[in-house]
């Protein structure tokens, strides 16, 4: 196979690819099992599994921590998108954000629960910092993680801590606010503009 | 309140809003498409950052969830048009241009609200419960307001709180939203802003639920602006 231009296979990842072209692109392979597992197509859907395994698992394992746990809610996730697939519409978002998205809500979910939090806290909290004993799913390719890194390079310390400790640390605004000892509308502001500029070294669009 | 809102957009896709701040940033999104295109570019980039931390589950996850998808129902392939966005908004649309409105029936006919009989209608098998989401009209603080509607009954049940006086001489009215149509249905009777109240309805599928600020007799056809509408 060809080696696909990194560039393009990243944007694909946001959801940018063409989705009628080239077979060789995840997306549209993704976004074609989706159709395909919207039918009721179960061989489908274990294709949906092995794109999205790592990316739903990983989020989940970096909110929850615990990995029994993040097991059980990964299952959770992935029944729920097995449910709504034949919902899923392509026009309003890639297969990937929407796996994300639902993925991240249910890991907020489940550490909002008091024995959650408590299990999880008595782990140490890590705010940010690049992961080195993870498999890459094959789809991320280390230059795509590069680039990651390298747009979370351009935020400011200030930013950067905060959308982190929201987002991988699974924490509401206000306890971010709490925890780092500034007022609330300084941690929405940070987050806001952490994600914009993020977004824009990124070429994101929806 | 509003500026308050869009700035909550951030927090909104990292999933980082309290309970009640999420319910009220949902309800502004649904009329907002600014902070709706805002939100979605939020979520892609927030997935970048999931993409990040990308881990291989356990191999044995896998067989697991494939048992459980075997017998897991799917849901229906359609969001029922019925509360579509589209519809909706075209209906809106529509009611706010003031167009194309036929008002069915001489008059609204005025019924009582009553408070009986709401488990009834939540507890009815094909109750669905519809949010009423604030419009760009609508100034202050929107509150809440959902309605639980059974189609089979020709009853909603509406549950809001916070809802801002109408003013001397003014209540709120329900509209039902079919085609281009506005159905003129019974008023609201909130205390202290706050409804919980049955009403008849009529016995039309509706495509979407709108409510205006009427006369104290009610009317028959909607005053634009349509203040919230879901």
């Amino acid at each position: 196979m060809p080696e696909v231009n990194p560039v393009r296979r990243f944007r694909s990842m946001s959801g940018e690819g063409d989705a009628r072209g080239a077979i060789d692109d995840p997306a549209a392979r993704l976004t074609t099992a989706f159709t395909r597992g919207g039918r009721g197509d179960e061989g489908a859907f274990a294709e949906i599994y092995d794109a999205l395994s790592g990316l739903v698992y990983g989020v989940i394992l970096n909110v929850v921590r615990d990995p029994s746990m993040s097991e059980e809610v990964a299952q959770e996730v992935f029944v729920e998108l097995w449910r709504l697939a034949p919902r899923f519409d392509a026009e309003r978002g890639s297969p990937r954000t929407w796996a994300a998205t639902i993925a991240h809500r249910r890991a907020v979910d489940r550490v909002s629960s008091e024995d959650a939090r408590r299990r999880r806290d008595e782990r140490e909290l890590v705010v940010f910092d690049e992961p080195t004993d993870v498999v890459i799913e094959a789809v991320t390719t280390e230059l795509d993680r590069q680039r990651l890194w390298a747009a979370l390079a351009t935020l400011t310390e200030t930013q950067r801590e905060a959308m982190t400790l929201a987002y991988y640390g699974g924490h509401t605004y206000r306890a971010v606010a709490v925890l780092l000892d500034v007022p609330e509308g300084t941690i929405k502001t940070r987050v806001r503009d952490g994600l914009i500029r993020l977004r824009d070294q990124l070429g994101v669009m929806s | 309140m509003t500026s308050e809102l869009h700035h909550l957009a951030g927090a909104y896709a990292l999933d980082a809003l309290e309970d009640s701040e999420r319910v009220a940033f949902e309800q502004h999104l649904a009329s907002c498409d600014s902070c709706a295109v805002e939100v979605a570019d939020f979520r892609a980039t927030a997935a970048m950052l999931a993409e990040g931390v990308a881990t291989a589950p356990p191999p044995h996850l896998k067989s697991k969830v494939m048992a459980e998808v075997a017998r897991t129902r799917q849901v229906p392939p359609t969001v029922v048009p019925l509360r579509g966005r589209r519809p909706i908004r075209m209906a809106v649309a529509s009611v706010a241009a003031g167009l194309l409105i036929v008002a069915l029936g001489a008059a609204a006919v005025l019924r009582s609200g009553r408070t009986d009989g709401i488990e009834d209608v939540i507890a009815a098998a094909d109750a669905v419960t519809v949010n009423l989401a604030a419009t760009e009209d609508l100034e202050g603080d929107p509150g809440m307001l959902r309605l639980v509607w059974s189609a089979e009954r020709d009853e909603v049940v509406v549950i809001g709180d916070g809802l801002a006086d109408p003013g001397a001489g003014k209540v709120h009215q329900l509209w039902l939203l079919v085609d281009d149509e506005a159905v003129p249905e019974d008023l609201l009777v909130p205390e202290d802003g706050a409804i919980r109240q049955v009403l008849e309805v009529s016995d039309r599928t509706a495509e979407g639920w709108g409510v205006t600020i009427e006369p104290a007799t009610g009317s028959a056809t909607p005053s634009p602006p349509i203040l919230y509408a879901g």
